[in-house]
């Protein structure tokens, strides 16, 4: 059983080294995915061996289905949080706008507001997702016209709805800007 | 497994009903405080009032140190997956805005030069998140400008050596 929880504790690790390898392998064959798609690979290698080695290592004689059942079910959520995780870290340090404001800053030493919102407002934030959201196969692009290809990242926003109910968070952008309703 | 997977599920469960039920009282601006607090600290607290009650012995009785080790694991990803999860509840993804933007116009699509997403403001975006790292001494203001505090070039340092573990190249566009 230490062994189970070694491998616990070293999965997150795992998860991490095998994303820098494959974001190092893409920069040299580009034809491999990019850094927005690397950790979603990540996590579909990761789900392929960690998943049934920890229900393997876990099974103990005697263990009936939901023993098994259960043992698998732990398995996945373990590997799928720490697989959000590994994704959810490389996308603050890539696509957070509070993060971006920091480089910014940091670059330029001391920097105006005015000069801050000439370099990022809402048109860079709009245009620095666009590339992302080609890549990522949600949005085409055609003869110059945008076109909604994947549902992922809408199905993801439609999820977040009812926990922002649950929560007394206004459930879309237009509700939250009403000061009285404003985070 | 079954002990450590009901176990975690369900310790993560009970701090996430504490979590809603002081939620509706009352929202908290902290809240990289308060959810560590209730997904982490409050455990803590309760097991140690059991320890200190001499509650151990009974506790360990019905259920083994690698149970509750391995369901200690599994709350805490689960909670910082939730955690982590939170920022993008409480920040409406751009993303999800441009998309749903693009959607109105479908089947025909529309010209990249003519995308408007009138949900989202300056002030929105980028107004209320520098007063986000202000109110986190992330980022100072005076007469010359903005610029960073000490903690506000940590987490700069800390991004560029993540994305070069990660072999990532550069900063993001954000």
């Amino acid at each position: 059983m230490n062994v189970i929880l070694i491998i616990l504790v070293a999965i997150p690790f795992a998860v991490v080294l095998m994303n820098a390898a494959l974001n190092r392998a893409a920069r040299r064959w580009s034809s491999l995915p990019g850094p927005h798609t690397t950790p979603f690979v990540t996590g579909a290698l990761v789900n392929g061996t960690a998943v049934p080695l920890l229900t393997f290592a876990s099974a103990q004689p005697g263990d009936g289905i939901a023993d098994t059942l259960f043992g698998s079910l732990y398995a996945l959520s373990y590997v799928n949080c720490v697989v959000f995780l590994n994704w959810f870290v490389f996308s603050v340090t890539d696509v957070s706008m509070h993060v971006h404001l920091l480089v910014e800053i940091h670059r330029h030493g001391t920097i105006r507001p005015e000069e801050l919102h000439a370099l990022y407002n809402k048109s860079a934030i709009i245009e620095a997702r666009l590339p992302r959201l080609l890549e990522l196969r949600q949005l085409r692009l055609e003869d110059g016209r945008l076109y909604v290809r994947g549902s992922a990242v809408l199905l993801g926003a439609r999820l977040l709805v009812p926990l922002r109910r649950i929560l007394g968070i206004p459930p879309r952008p237009q509700d939250a800007q009403d000061p009285a309703t404003a985070h | 497994m079954t002990t450590a997977f009901v176990l975690g599920f369900a310790l993560f469960c009970a701090c996430w009903l504490i979590h809603v039920a002081i939620w509706r009282i009352r929202r908290p601006a902290a809240y990289p405080l308060w959810l560590p607090l209730i997904f982490y600290a409050l455990p803590l607290l309760v097991v140690l009032v059991v320890i200190s009650a001499g509650g151990q012995p009974l506790l360990l009785s019905r259920v083994d140190g690698f149970s509750i080790a391995a369901a200690a694991l599994l709350h805490v990803v689960i909670s910082l997956s939730y955690m982590c999860g939170y920022a993008g509840v409480i920040e409406y993804s751009p993303s999800a805005e441009i998309l749903r933007a693009v959607r109105t116009h479908m089947p025909q699509g529309v010209p990249l030069e003519a995308l408007r997403v009138d949900s989202l403001t300056d002030e929105f975006l980028v107004g209320k998140r520098i007063r986000h790292l202000r109110s986190s001494r992330l980022v100072r203001s005076d007469a010359t400008g903005f610029r960073l505090t000490g903690a506000g070039e940590a987490v700069v340092t800390a991004c560029r050596w993540y994305r070069a573990v990660l072999g990532v190249t550069g900063h993001g566009r954000g």
